[in-house]
């Protein structure tokens, strides 16, 4: 069985512009070519963006 | 698996002390719990760390859960609190790392073995030995076993560490450590002779120097070099001859040339001193690469539905760690997807207030079910990139 994949455009959450997006899974993470804002496929069905969860430092162990 | 089945299991963790190198009755009991709670297989393995497996022994795929039962020292009264927040349990090893170690035998029980069959997934979960020891021997048997001929490489890894219940850690950074001795003839202090211990501050300086030019542009800690002087004893032994022994130590960049760094730290004394009366002894040990982990695969994606499917409304996030973990230790040789998760907050790691939220932990156990499940379903790829 394949994984689910989209392909179709959907709102940069960060700057409104329409993304184009090919072959994308659940929970990738991609760029938004106009501004740059990391961003993560939250739905295929409808194709839906939001802001990547951010990379922070820490330190431990 | 219930949560107060899950809570009775780290507490009774964290109650059986397991220094590093003391940890056969807890890796005993917890094979035990691992029998009860429907593993397919559980046992003490040749390094003494405690493992359980779910699935068929010769699935297609293995993802191993690989968390440390060993604790540094520090007798801390095991109880549960109750506060604001929800109750909390104290204990040393609460966070650092029995509370990631239980989430990940408890999350795997709940997942169970029926559901790793029918996803063709091999999970075996590891309490590894020695890992705050810096030997780090649970992990090093760990990587010999799955090392590509006594057993596959596996899939996947998730290193059980603190870092909240909703982030993930994506890397660690190196580290080398050198132990060194300088010693020179005993010379009058209105000579003209710089004394030893000048010349080891002059090492260091040297180090340092060294460090500032590869951070140069560099913001991030995770990128730079950070070199750090951990000791520096003066002394004038027998044969009149004044020594330092110092211990510099480095936590180090991706991809940084620790062979190169050695090399010149060796040839230092003949380029930096002319007349040759100091001696350098150097002794170095516990060199760990830095490791991080990319983003965008399966195990990552399986994390961010498990975190989504225990709370939508949960702020993720990704962590790069300063310190070093197992996952220095057997990312290099498997390159394979692997992330560090746990619940507790690492700020406690070590101190006299170890303590760990029991809502944040369940909250950890059900993303690591939901998560092995999200794993499970992306038995195929449809696209080439992986």
């Amino acid at each position: 069985m394949a994984l689910p994949t989209a392909t179709g455009a959907a709102q940069c959450p960060e700057c409104f512009a329409d993304v184009t997006l090919t072959k994308v899974m659940q929970n990738e993470i991609t760029q938004c070519p106009g501004c740059g804002a990391e961003l993560e496929i939250v739905s295929l069905e409808p194709l839906t963006l939001s802001l990547a969860p951010q990379e922070e430092e820490d330190w431990g162990e | 698996m219930d949560r107060a089945a899950a809570v009775e299991l780290i507490r009774g963790l964290v109650a059986i002390p397991s220094l590093s190198r003391q940890e056969a009755p807890a890796s005993a009991w917890l094979v035990e719990q691992m029998r009860a709670n429907g593993y397919d297989r559980a046992f003490v393995d040749g390094a003494g760390n405690a493992v359980g497996e779910l699935g068929d022994p010769s699935a297609p795929r293995t993802i191993v859960l690989l968390g440390h039962i060993d604790t540094v020292p520090g007798n801390i009264p095991v109880r549960i609190e109750a506060s604001a927040g929800g109750d909390l349990l104290y204990g040393r090893g609460s966070v650092d790392a029995k509370g990631p170690l239980a989430s990940f035998v408890c999350g795997a029980a709940r997942f169970g073995s029926a559901a790793a069959r029918a996803a063709g997934l091999r999970v075996v979960v590891v309490g590894a030995v020695e890992e705050e020891a810096a030997t780090s021997k649970g992990a090093r048997f760990i990587a010999a076993r799955f090392d590509g001929v006594t057993e596959p490489i596996p899939h996947a890894c998730i290193i059980g560490e603190p870092s909240h219940w909703n982030r993930v850690t994506l890397g660690y950074k190196g580290r080398l450590l050198l132990d060194l001795t300088a010693d020179q003839p005993m010379a009058h202090t209105a000579g003209p002779d710089a004394s030893v211990a000048s010349v080891v501050v002059d090492l260091w300086n040297w180090v340092t120097a060294q460090a500032a030019a590869h951070n140069r542009g560099k913001d991030k800690a995770f990128d730079q070099l950070s070199p750090s002087l951990r000791r520096f004893v003066t002394s004038t032994n027998t044969e009149m001859h004044d020594l330092v022994e110092a211990q510099f130590a480095w936590r180090l960049p991706v991809g940084f040339d620790a062979a190169a760094l050695m090399a010149g730290l060796r040839a230092w004394p003949l380029a930096h001193l002319r007349d040759g009366h100091t001696r350098f002894e150097f002794h170095f040990r516990g060199e760990e690469r830095a490791w991080r982990g990319d983003r965008n695969n399966p195990l990552v994606r399986s994390f961010l539905a498990g975190v989504r499917t225990e709370d939508p409304a949960a702020s993720l996030g990704f962590v790069l760690k300063t310190g070093t973990s197992d996952m220095n230790v057997v990312a290099p040789g498997w390159k394979c997807p692997i992330v560090a998760y746990g619940p507790g907050d690492s700020a406690l790691d070590h101190t006299p207030n170890e303590h760990l939220p029991l809502d944040e932990y369940w909250k950890a156990v059900n993303v690591i079910r939901h998560t092995l499940a999200a794993f499970g379903n992306q038995q195929e790829s449809n696209r080439s990139d992986e």
